[in-house]
């Protein structure tokens, strides 16, 4: 006899295993099957909105959206579409040049982020953008390792 | 005082000039002259004339026409015409042998004089030209000795001017003439002024201030005075500052006398900054 | 031979005399100025600040000066009959400083005499500043700006103040802290658990600008220092309020808002809180600065090909035209007191960060710091030196160099992170 159990982690495996091969195929690949089954992972367990990634990267000086932060940000689109929770996007940069470009850039970033969650169907009343430039590191180093982790935008619930 | 100065270096020059230039004169006058020739005594060119008294031809020998007196008295006449002329010729043949004997003692005597004249002559003779040959030596080797003595002062000399020379181009670049190595000199002090330069943060390219040094032969600084100022006060004092700090400029003892005093006993020194980034 | 040919070329050259010979030099050493400042003459209980002390430590601070320590001097002349020359040339002083204090009926009284040591005479005449207990660095100041003006020419800025943002970290704090320029006397103007940035003096060194984190948002205020009252001039929630600058007569206040879509550059008249539109593009336009005249306003735009440069937009006309082209990054242009130079943040292709100095009417591009991830440059009122922020083993510290990139400086680190200088006027 199937036992729900049994059917759970069976299906859990079937989507860890789709999952898998997602991640090391080519990431031009449409990650939609991946988000799709996040749903029924929470609906089984219990829901952890902490497993959504909250921050998006972002590359040196530009403020586009990576493929990588598009798939997160559908999530977070999802999960906002169906409650009406509202969000603070926080843009920053790192430290390099100077600190009011800085603070443009990041809300550059913010925007792009907000831009693109309007354009999932998320009500734009919902989402407030600020930048904090290069004022809020969580990288304290003074390299590229440091510098990637510092342009992000934080979606804050 | 400047303008004496001034006058007083053509001058010195001339007269350097015109010395060097007697020298030369002189040595050339001694190169080229040949060298004197012995005195050649005049001898008397005479040929001896042996005055041989001109025999008289031997009376012609009548020929002897044994006439017979018996014949004619013409013949007797001619006979004793004939008798007379050769007495007459026997006479006059005695009056020409004495005479002969005369005028050989004489041309002896003639000879023996000469003889005597030429002896003395050539005595004479010998000793001036003894005499004159030790004047020509001597004179030859004064001359020698002079030329000698010429030559080894013209030998010390050059080496001087060799050594002199190579100690310049130790020192310099180029050659000995006059203006490049003051030149070189000019390098050194201005190398050292540069070492002593701060320019104030007020100095901009293209500043200028000229400055006129007063030196002593020593190097030692006597007189530093702004004669263009740059307009900031900053940067004349810098200047002036720099120039003052050196003191005494090492090098310029080393300096000979006619090129210190023609370039550097008083001299202009330009600031202009081209280097700075303002 | 020789002989001959020497005197012939003498002779040639010989008649050419009246001119004298002249030297040029174009370069020199630039070292700082050695100055022998020798303690005052005071007798007295020990005074809370050492004048002299403080006099040898602004004139190296200037980067112009290297003051000769007491340790190395020969003597202590206490009046100008006490002088040997020789004593200050050994050491290689060039000038000498001089001085006394007395106390008169509780004010202090500091006399001081300046010598040129090269040229043995006097500089300065005996000069006296004087104050309270209190102002003892002051006075000390005043003298340091009095010699350094006598002997360079430009005015001195031992008395000027700095502001600058300190920033600690676990937990997150940030500080606005007012000092002397030499970061003695320092205090706190603002704290905060949320940052601060870009603060900047009024031209009479009365106000201070910033931006502040501390209601979540940024916003910007204006303080008054002596008073310490302050208030919000901005209100623009989900905008950028940011990067403000006081136009020279001080009635103004340009600053970035975001509030139309993108950020922009506005004008605010503090008398009748109207804001002006100053720019008008879809691209970044952030960090105005004025003209010295102020008519005009300086700022930093992306709007070529997404790279950050300098514009210029004239306010009357609105005519806007790019004043940075050397480099792939300029920023943060502020102007220098004389209108001549344009000081910037600069990145070269391949290079780093740093501090340059653009002229205006060449368009030629000075680097002059030489430390990595160089910002927020505050030229001195003098316009002879500027303080920036960069980092050393891992702090941000605050450095300073002169406009002619001779001299370089570093301030004394604090215990936080330091950035952020805002150099005050003369006051």
């Amino acid at each position: 006899m199937i036992t729900k159990a049994m059917k759970q982690g069976l299906t859990f495996a079937v989507v860890m295993a789709f999952l898998v091969g997602c991640s090391s195929s080519d990431s031009k690949k449409k990650p939609a099957p991946a988000p799709a089954p996040a749903p029924v992972v929470e609906k089984v367990e219990a829901p952890v909105v902490k497993q959504i990634a909250n921050v998006v990267y972002f590359e040196f000086d530009k403020y586009d959206l990576t493929p990588e932060s598009r798939a997160v940000l559908l999530a977070h689109a999802e999960k906002l579409k169906a409650s009406s929770v509202a969000v603070r996007l926080e843009g920053h940069a790192d430290e390099r040049g100077s600190r009011e470009y800085n603070m443009a850039l990041g809300e550059k970033r913010a925007k792009a982020v907000r831009d693109f969650l309007v354009l999932q169907g998320v009500k734009a009343a919902s989402l407030e953008t600020v930048s904090y430039g290069e004022e809020r590191p969580v990288a304290l180093g003074h390299d590229e390792a440091s510098w990637s982790q510092n342009r992000r935008v934080e979606v804050k619930y | 005082m400047k303008f004496e100065k001034l006058f007083s270096l053509p001058v010195f020059l001339s007269v350097f000039l015109h010395a060097a230039l007697l020298a030369i004169i002189i040595l050339r006058f001694d190169f080229f002259k040949k060298e004197p020739e012995p005195y050649q005594p005049h001898f008397v060119t005479a040929t001896l004339v042996d005055l041989k008294p001109k025999a008289k031809p031997a009376p012609q020998q009548v020929k002897e026409q044994v006439l017979d007196g018996k014949k004619d008295p013409e013949l007797k006449q001619v006979k004793q015409q004939q008798e007379q002329e050769q007495q007459e010729a026997e006479t006059k043949v005695q009056e020409q042998k004495v005479q002969e004997q005369k005028q050989k003692a004489e041309a002896k005597a003639r000879d023996e004089k000469i003889k005597a004249e030429k002896a003395k002559k050539e005595a004479d003779d010998k000793a001036k030209a003894e005499k004159q040959k030790k004047l020509e030596e001597d004179q030859k080797a004064q001359a020698e000795a002079e030329k000698k003595k010429k030559q080894e002062k013209q030998r010390r000399e050059e080496l001087k001017a060799l050594e002199a020379q190579m100690q310049k181009e130790e020192q310099m670049i180029s050659s000995t003439v006059d203006d490049v190595s003051s030149k070189s000199y000019e390098e050194l002090i201005a190398e050292r002024v540069r070492q002593n330069w701060n320019r104030p943060p007020s100095a901009r390219n293209g500043m200028t201030a000229v400055l006129e040094i007063s030196m002593l032969p020593t190097g030692q600084v006597t007189g530093v005075r702004v004669v263009k100022s740059s307009g900031d006060a900053p940067f004349d004092r810098a200047a002036e500052q720099a120039v003052r700090r050196v003191d005494r400029f090492e090098e310029v003892k080393n300096i000979p006398t006619a090129i210190f005093e023609k370039h550097f006993r008083q001299f202009l020194f330009t600031f202009r900054p081209e280097d700075l980034r303002q | 031979m020789k002989r001959f040919v020497l005197l012939f070329i003498v002779l040639l050259t010989g008649y050419a005399q009246a001119q004298l010979t002249n030297i040029t030099i174009s370069k020199g050493v630039d070292n700082p100025t050695r100055i022998a400042v020798v303690p005052f003459n005071y007798s007295g209980p020990k005074l809370a600040e050492d004048i002299p002390e403080i006099i040898r430590n602004d004139l190296n601070f200037s980067g112009q000066f290297e003051s000769i320590s007491v340790d190395k001097m020969i003597s202590y002349p206490q009046s100008e009959a006490e002088i040997r020359y020789r004593d200050w040339k050994m050491i290689n002083a060039e000038y000498l400083l001089i001085g006394g204090i007395t106390l008169q009926s509780g004010r202090y009284i500091a006399t001081y005499e300046l010598f040129d040591v090269a040229q043995q005479k006097r500089v300065l005449i005996k000069n006296s500043v004087e104050g309270s207990d209190a102002q003892l660095r002051d006075m000390a100041h005043r003298i340091s700006d009095k010699v350094y003006e006598t002997i360079t020419g430009i005015r001195g800025i031992f008395s000027t103040k700095i502001v600058y943002v300190e920033a600690f970290q676990k937990p997150a704090k940030y500080r606005l802290m007012l000092s002397d320029v030499d970061g003695a006397r320092s205090r706190a103007l603002l704290e905060s658990k949320q940052p601060i940035l870009s603060p900047v003096w009024s031209a009479d060194g009365t106000r201070i600008a910033y931006v502040s984190f501390e209601t979540n948002d940024p916003f910007i205020y204006v303080q008054n220092i002596a008073t310490g009252r302050r208030e919000q001039v901005t209100n623009f929630k989900g905008s950028l309020n940011g990067a403000p600058a006081f136009s020279p007569d001080g009635q103004k206040l340009a600053l970035v808002l975001s509030k139309d879509g993108n950020p922009e550059i506005y004008v605010l008249d503090l008398a009748t809180r109207v804001f002006t539109r100053v720019t008008n593009h879809f691209a970044i336009d952030t960090e105005p600065s004025w003209t010295a005249d102020g008519s005009g306003i300086f700022f930093t735009s992306d709007r070529a090909a997404s790279k950050a440069q300098i514009y210029k937009v004239t306010l009357a006309t609105g005519q806007t035209e790019r004043v940075t082209f050397d480099g792939e990054y300029n920023a943060r242009g502020r102007v220098s007191p004389d209108g001549k130079s344009l000081i910037v943040v600069n990145r070269r292709e391949g290079d780093t960060y740093h501090i340059a100095a653009l002229d205006l009417k060449s368009g030629n591009l000075r680097v002059l710091t030489e430390t990595n991830l160089d910002e927020s440059p505050s030229i001195a009122p003098n316009g002879a030196m500027l303080m920036y922020a960069t980092s050393s083993g891992g702090k941000g510290i605050l450095a300073a160099v002169s406009l002619d990139a001779r001299t370089k400086v570093k301030l004394p680190s604090k215990q936080g992170d330091v950035r952020e200088p805002a150099w005050s006027p003369f006051f």
